[in-house]
């Protein structure tokens, strides 16, 4: 038979699939006494924060933290209809999201970030809001160079965009009418990329990623006071949010022991390894 | 006088010859007829003589084939201005998926006739001459596949003619078509020779004993033996000729 | 069971049943027991075709279900026409986006179709037979690339190069051209394939016609064969629309996503925002039932419904074409003799009126953004006027140079896109090269990703594969085999193949929102490996009963009708005959399809992918790292993991383009194996 050997190869790479699969599919369950499992939904940005709770955390106990993303509303809307035990949020509960039960773990600041060319290593909550409503359009205009001001955002519902619209609408005159004129960024990656890349641009990202700012990006202090963990526990930076895990009523009794380890010492010193403020001593 | 001459032509595929050493001498204003066995080089040889061959990678030629005196084996030649002055006529009807209309005008179009009612004359004039026109004078902007079998050929005959071709060369013509539609075209073939020189390729014998003025006989990439097509099918000089013609064997 | 009653009148025959045994010739007895494994047969591969036009139906219910509250509390008309689009003040306007999707796709194809249609036909006409066959599957290679890759590089790579070209126009550099550029480029290969195949299966006979008119090869291209392919080509732009219109990851990545229309409409400098950008955008932060959530699966139901829309259209008009290639009908007919006051000279003048026309808008338009309307009219001008010039050029030079200077040109191009891939490629492979070594690829990531390696990943693209491969092979090979030899051409038939093209041509995205509205949320799995599976399992379905049914049914049918005159049943035909003669071209069909989704990020970021996951126990409902998604969330979530990003991409891409060349090269065997 002339196809045989194409049948032949065709099995072979099949079978070469299949086996692979099931290879990597049952390779781990040697150590299967591990039979907790907690699942844990929600913002990215505490997401790497929960990874690293994780790896530090199945060292110690015999149960699983299994960790994903989907942003803050998922985080919301997941525990509330149980397919996962924590949810995580980069902002506050809103009052329509009920049956819910907040834990703050650790505080965020929003570094304002710009190009370094705009001249301007310091401003106002007042210039920012005037910024992004569009009224400012030059850098001259808040005493920088003469550059046009080409802002960026995060999509609606991010935690991060949340934080600092929410800051901004206490300055009166702010709307968001041109927010639909700026670039929109679904993440801090793209948010940091864009920045690099577009003359006189203003954007934001959180604190834990402070360490990757530099070359022709700066970070700017509002208000004279400079994004640190410092300045941002003891509340003289104006930017600053809740990271808080909510459960579904009351956690239970493996949920309540996770809990509580994030907010031990040796929790807290991760959110400060992990560059956000811890809430609490760390050890 | 012969319109086309070939002297000692041969021609290779690749490494492999197809036509060996052939001598043969058109005359203008007739009919010539190659008849011979199937893969005798018969369809090869009259592609030489509007260069259809060069669309084939590896095909060498020697010798000379000459056109009104010009050898157009010549690299030089200018291929697109010979195929205008040989027109050809394919085994299988081939006419475009346009209208029937559009099939003649390509041509001229190609040559650069742009005025309209220029195009319009030379539409039913070939349409005339290919004796198509009367069949299809209300489908102009009908599409040309859906007229039959035997009207497309002749459509392929007039789209041959719209641009004035001074020989036409038919490689099997009426293969594909039934015994009316081939007395049709062998009618039209008859006329033409008023004005132009056709050579044709035929499997059939009667038919070039029917048409031809002159008769080739092909065997095996050889010119085995040429003349008037009354020698040839009466009083062959070739022992393989005559057992050709008289169907014992081929 | 025992064999025994494999062959009992009255025993239960097992689906599998080997009638390899039965004589078909001397066993006059077991005939009942063949009729009745032909029925069963029958039934079972009714089934699979019932089952896959069930689940576009489910799909739409699905999503309407889910818009059902958008529906009453916006309102449809509101909704489609409202211009604003903030759901954090309550706005739900979807006209930008719906804009920002017809001009990003449009645009995408303008570019794709001239410059893949010239490549088709250098492919086809100039390229010697050696320089082809590593072009056409270079292109399938390309295919291949995942759409996050894309994006990636054109955010690294493409974005900033296009503010270099344009610094006074491209303020952010993300802008609706780098979104139709991206999405040209992406949409090329398929363009590319589709129409060379097409130029290729015009008649040998009328290029032949043409040359021997003294045309020359250009010429003929041009005049005959171009049209004659006609179809086919439309076929392709109908695959490259579709494939633009549902594109997610790489036009989210960077069209700037700013939901407004350009002013003027045709300003490609400045930035939309698509239907599938919104939805992957929005859906993480929207929470399942809110207003917004509905909202999303709104703008899902209408990028649906475009989709249909275009797909049946496009094949009405390629259908049409085709009757006006063939035979007439009546309505052409009729339609003859409406435009029959028109006389030859004013359709000619039509078609040069519209020609002039079409140079001359795109001229206005493009120059218009840089130097105003009346420097844009002049420039539109001039260049309408450049057409009888450069038609007199050509006749003065002659038609042997206007080819050369065509191919030369149409050479530039072929080069000019080989070196924009080579870049992607290039780009990937110099970054990602120095990241892979053995413990990248086996160990887990550390450290959110900055370090580490990206082993679960692997081992979860790897079950996804595998999975998918197990869930859509038999269900979509079943299909195909009835549908090509058991299927009439009945009202329901032809119901059921629309449902599987329209299927076919549905968005990635959507099948990941049925995914999560179904298994996810009221199934309550939670992102899991199986909700992962079945969702790339429904994506990669209709591609693969398409291939099978085109392999099953280009085996000549000499081979069925000898096996029948033989007396052999139709199942024992289509077992032992039909299906190991198309098995070569089966797998193919299988092979590219699971290639294809486990490239795709935009499915399985709703239904099963997670960004960590350390422990190594295996469960069904678990959920799974995947590479694709994993390049996602490190290029968007981790800055400074940018070895990781490249080595990740790599190890993505070369997998799929592992299995690309195992299909290119099965395919070839298969080819010269078989002479049809």
């Amino acid at each position: 038979m002339e196809n045989k050997t194409t049948i032949l190869i065709a099995v072979l790479v099949t079978a070469a699939v299949c086996i692979a699969g099931s290879y990597a599919a049952f390779s781990g369950t040697g150590n299967d006494n591990q039979n907790v499992s907690i699942t844990v939904t929600g913002s990215t940005t505490v997401q790497p924060l929960m990874v690293e709770f994780q790896e530090e955390f199945e060292q110690h106990s015999n149960m699983i933290i299994n960790v994903t993303g989907g942003g803050s509303g998922a985080g919301v809307s997941s525990a509330q209809n149980g397919t996962a035990d924590i949810g995580m949020l980069s902002r506050d509960l809103k009052s329509s999201e009920t049956g819910l039960i907040p834990v703050v773990i650790a505080r965020d600041g929003v570094v304002i970030l710009t190009d370094k060319n705009a001249g301007i290593t310091n401003m106002t909550l007042e210039q920012l809001a005037k910024i992004y409503s569009g009224e400012y359009t030059n850098w001259s205009q808040v005493g920088g160079s003469n550059l046009p001001i080409n802002p960026i955002i995060r999509e609606e519902g991010s935690g991060t965009r949340d934080c600092i619209d929410t800051l901004m609408a206490t300055v009166s005159g702010f709307n968001t009418d041109k927010f639909n004129r700026y670039s929109t960024q679904a993440s801090t990656g793209a948010m940091l990329t864009q920045v690099k890349n577009v003359s006189g641009a203003i954007g934001y990202v959180n604190l834990g990623s402070l360490s990757e700012i530099g070359g022709s990006v700066s970070a700017v202090s509002v208000g004279g006071v400079k994004a640190t963990p410092e300045s941002v526990l003891d509340g003289t930076y104006e930017l600053s949010r809740n990271l808080i895990l909510v459960t579904k009523g009351d956690p239970d009794d493996n949920t309540a022991f996770f809990l509580n380890w994030i907010l031990s010492k040796q929790g807290q010193a991760i959110v400060e390894e992990e560059g956000f403020v811890p809430i609490g001593p760390t050890a | 006088m012969n319109i086309i001459e070939t002297n000692d032509l041969s021609l290779w595929y690749g490494n492999k010859q197809t036509l060996f050493d052939i001598n043969m001498p058109i005359k203008k204003n007739s009919i010539t007829s190659i008849i011979g066995p199937s893969g005798c080089g018969k369809s090869t040889l009259i592609r030489v003589f509007n260069r259809m061959n060069d669309l084939i990678d590896g095909t060498k030629i020697s010798g000379t084939v000459l056109y009104d005196g010009n050898n157009i084996c010549r690299p030089d030649t200018d291929v697109l201005a010979l195929r205008k002055r040989v027109g050809m006529i394919f085994q299988k009807a081939n006419p475009f998926p346009m209208t029937v209309r559009d099939n003649i005008t390509y041509g001229p179009k190609l040559h650069g006739v742009k005025d309209q009612k220029e195009l319009d004359e030379i539409v039913e004039s070939s349409l005339r001459r290919a004796a198509l026109f009367e069949e299809v004078k209300d489908r102009l902007n009908a599409s040309a596949l859906s007229l039959s079998g035997g009207q497309q050929q002749r459509l392929c005959i007039a789209r041959a003619l719209s641009i004035e071709p001074e020989v036409i060369l038919m490689d099997e013509p009426t293969s594909a078509l039934d015994p009316i539609a081939t007395a049709k075209i062998e009618e039209l073939a008859l006329e033409l020779k008023e004005n132009y020189t056709v050579v044709t390729v035929t499997h059939n014998m009667q038919q070039a004993g029917r048409i031809s003025d002159y008769t080739g006989f092909m065997y095996l990439g050889r010119l085995e033996e040429f003349g008037k097509t009354r020698d040839i099918f009466e009083s062959p000089k070739s022992e393989l000729t005559e057992r050709y013609v008289s169907g014992r064997f081929g | 069971m025992t064999p025994e009653d494999t062959v009992s009148v009255s025993g239960d025959i097992p689906k599998n049943a080997d009638i390899s045994g039965i004589d078909v010739c001397s066993h006059p007895k077991r005939f009942i027991s063949r009729i009745r494994i032909e029925d069963r047969a029958k039934l079972i591969l009714m089934a699979a075709v019932v089952f896959t036009v069930a689940v576009l139906f489910f799909i739409i219910i699905f999503i309407s279900y889910n818009s059902l509250d958008a529906v009453k509390e916006i309102g449809i008309w509101e909704f489609l026409t409202g211009g604003t689009w903030s759901p954090g003040s309550g706005a739900y306007g979807a006209s930008s986006l719906i804009v920002g999707t017809f001009l990003v796709t449009g645009g995408s194809i303008l570019f794709a179709l001239p410059v893949g249609l010239g490549m088709a036909i250098y492919i086809n006409d100039v390229a010697s037979p050696r320089v082809r066959n590593i072009l056409k599957p270079a292109c399938e290679l390309f295919a291949g690339i995942p759409s996050v890759v894309y994006g990636f590089i054109g955010l690294a790579v493409m974005v900033p190069f296009l503010m270099d070209v344009f610094p006074a126009h491209l303020n952010y550099g993300t802008s609706w051209l780098a979104g139709s550029l991206l999405l040209g480029i992406m949409a090329l290969p398929i363009i590319i394939s589709v129409s060379q195949d097409s130029l290729e299966a015009v008649p040998g006979s009328y290029r032949e016609a043409s040359m021997a008119l003294g045309a020359t090869k250009w010429e003929t291209t041009r005049k005959v064969v171009l049209r004659s392919a006609v179809s086919g080509i439309a076929a392709a732009v109908i695959l490259g629309i579709g494939r633009a219109l549902g594109e997610t990851m790489a036009v989210m990545m960077v069209t700037g996503n700013s939901a407004l229309i350009p002013e003027p409409l045709w300003n490609i400098f400045d930035m939309v925002r698509t239907l599938t950008a919104s939805i992957a955008l929005e859906m993480p932060e929207a929470v399942h039932g809110s207003l917004h959530f509905s909202a999303l699966f709104m703008l899902a139901l209408i990028l649906m419904v475009i989709v249909l829309l275009v797909n049946t259209v496009a094949r009405r008009m390629v259908r049409r074409t085709k009757i006006k290639m063939g035979t007439e009908k009546a309505a052409d007919v009729r339609r003859r003799r409406l435009f029959a006051p028109l006389s030859e000279s004013h359709k000619e003048m039509a078609k040069t009126a519209a020609v002039y026309a079409l140079v001359f808008a795109p001229a206005f338009m493009i120059s218009s953004l840089f130097i105003g309307t009346y420097g844009g009219i002049a420039i539109g001008a001039l260049a309408a006027a450049g057409l009888p010039v450069s038609k007199r050029i050509s006749r003065a030079i002659g038609p042997n140079r206007v080819q050369s200077t065509v191919y030369l040109m149409l050479g530039i191009t072929v080069a000019a896109v080989l070196a924009v891939l080579a870049v992607f490629l290039g780009v990937i492979a110099v970054n990602g090269l120095p990241a892979i070594s053995p413990e990248f690829i086996f160990s887990p990531p550390s450290n959110s990703g900055l370090s580490g390696g990206i082993w679960p990943a692997v081992i979860g693209t790897i079950e996804l594969a595998a999975g998918t491969a197990l869930i859509s092979f038999p269900l979509g090979v079943c299909s195909g085999i009835y549908l090509s030899q058991y299927a009439g051409d009945t009202r329901l038939i032809r119901l059921a193949r629309q449902a599987i093209d329209s299927l076919n041509g549905t968005p990635s995205i959507i099948f990941g929102l049925f995914g999560m509205s179904l298994l996810v949320i009221a199934f309550g799995w939670g992102y899991s490996l199986v909700g992962g599976c079945i969702t790339l399992s429904l994506m990669v379905l209709p591609t693969i009963i398409k291939t099978t049914e085109e392999a099953v049914s280009a085996v000549p049918k000499d081979l069925t009708e000898a096996s029948a005159a033989m007396g052999a049943s139709k199942w024992h035909t289509v077992s032992k005959v039909l299906l190991p003669a198309s098995m070569g071209g089966v797998i193919t069909g299988f092979i590219l399809s699971i290639g294809r989704a486990i490239g795709e990020t935009a499915p399985i970021m709703f239904t099963a992918a997670v960004a960590f996951r350390t422990t190594s126990s295996f469960s069904l409902l678990d959920p799974i790292m995947a590479l694709p998604y994993h390049l996602y969330y490190l290029a968007s979530e981790v800055p400074g993991s940018t070895a990781n990003q490249y080595g990740t991409a790599l190890v993505l891409m070369m997998i799929v383009i592992v299995l690309f060349a195992a299909a290119s090269v099965i395919r070839y065997r298969y080819r010269k194996k078989t002479g049809w």
